[in-house]
């Protein structure tokens, strides 16, 4: 009996112990919970806050990502208004050579009466202000026909050429210009015919054979317009000289 | 300021009216001289910042007048352009030879004159 109650005494210590171990587990489970709950709040918090964050920081990015585009769009912009400028500034500076070419063949063609000067003045603006070191400068000498008065480099084979006879001819019989294309002027010889005139009527012929190696082969708009002027204006220059030879050969004839 | 002198040297006088027409507008001041020979007085009498040198000359060519003017110790670090309707590839290595920094072909572009007048003054500064 003594044993029996020894025995259920053991298992009685045994069971308060296990059920104080069991306690004090419990409670220190109880607080982990509480502490894990605390932890989870105070996640949860910093979560909300991060979320904002992240929200602002993607609003932010977005608009920082509108602004950065726009800049790009202002700087294609001012890029392309820069271009245009640039575009237009050459445009102008090519205006102010073209000007200057006029001014100077102009100031050449007009400013002497003696036909040597001005023969030599149509020399110079050709080679100088249009390209060509290989040409010639017919003038009328009848009805229908032209004779070579100047030339530079060689002279040409014909010295004499009759209205409507191969492109000068052609060029003197309807008084419109004959510009080359390209390898065309390699085919038929001739670069640029152009016919001089007065008052509408043909009065000679410049015959422009090769231009010069940098001009390739051929003549931009801009040296054809050129050269048509100089055409007209050294027509008209020619014509004053032949005049002012008439005057002062009837003055000498006169004796005044 | 100082003003920069620019020697025109042409026997054309069409050439060395385009050549003051364009450089007119941009506070150079100009001097000129006709042949080779001149070129070569010139550039020792005037002392000029910058040549622009014709090679078809009567006289004495541009060639022969680059190479003098290179000789003369005061005209020896004078940038020479050479301007020619010569473009082809010899004339300018000839050209280099005699003793030029730089070329431009006439026809005479303004623009072009104008880059390289401008480049080669500013480099000498």
């Amino acid at each position: 009996m003594a044993a029996e109650n020894g025995y259920v005494q053991k298992v009685r210590e045994d069971t308060n112990r296990i059920l104080a171990d069991l306690k004090t587990q419990n409670e220190r489970l109880r607080s982990l919970v509480a502490a894990i709950d605390s932890d989870r709040a105070r996640l949860q918090t910093e979560k909300i806050r991060l979320q904002e964050q992240l929200m602002n920081a993607r609003e932010d990015l977005s608009q920082r990502i509108e602004e950065h585009n726009a800049l790009l769009r202002r700087l294609t912009d001012v890029e392309r208004e820069n271009e245009s400028v640039s575009c237009r500034f050459q445009d102008i500076e090519t205006q102010n050579t073209n000007l200057a070419n006029l001014y100077v063949a102009g100031y050449q063609l007009h400013g002497s009466l003696d036909r040597h000067h001005v023969l030599g003045a149509i020399r110079e603006i050709i080679i100088n202000l249009i390209g060509s070191e290989d040409f010639a400068i017919f003038e009328r000498a009848g009805e229908d026909t032209l004779e070579l008065v100047g030339w530079f480099e060689e002279p040409p084979l014909a010295r004499e050429v009759r209205f409507g006879s191969g492109i000068i001819g052609q060029v003197a019989a309807t008084g419109q210009a004959f510009f080359a294309t390209g390898d065309n002027s390699r085919n038929v010889g001739i670069s640029a015919c152009v016919p001089l005139t007065v008052d509408g009527t043909v009065t000679g012929v410049i015959a422009l054979f090769r231009l010069l190696p940098q001009k390739q082969n051929a003549l931009q708009p801009v040296d054809e317009e050129l050269l048509s002027l100089l055409a007209s204006q050294a027509g008209i220059a020619l014509h004053c000289t032949r005049l002012h030879q008439d005057v002062a050969a009837r003055s000498r004839m006169a004796g005044v | 300021m100082n003003r920069k002198k620019i020697l025109l040297v042409d026997d054309s006088a069409t050439t060395l009216m385009m050549e003051q027409m364009v450089l007119r507008g941009q506070a150079y001041q100009i001097v000129t001289a006709k042949n080779g020979r001149e070129a070569v007085a010139a550039a020792a009498a005037e002392r000029p910042d910058l040549i622009l040198l014709d090679v078809v000359m009567p006289e004495m060519n541009g060639f022969e007048a680059c190479r003098n003017i290179r000789r003369d110790a005061v005209s020896r670090n004078v940038p020479i352009i050479m301007v020619t309707t010569k473009g082809e590839e010899h004339n300018v290595e000839t050209g280099f030879q005699s003793g030029c920094s730089d070329y431009i072909t006439k026809p005479i572009n303004g623009a072009e004159l104008l880059t390289k007048v401008r480049t080669w003054l500013e480099g000498a500064e």
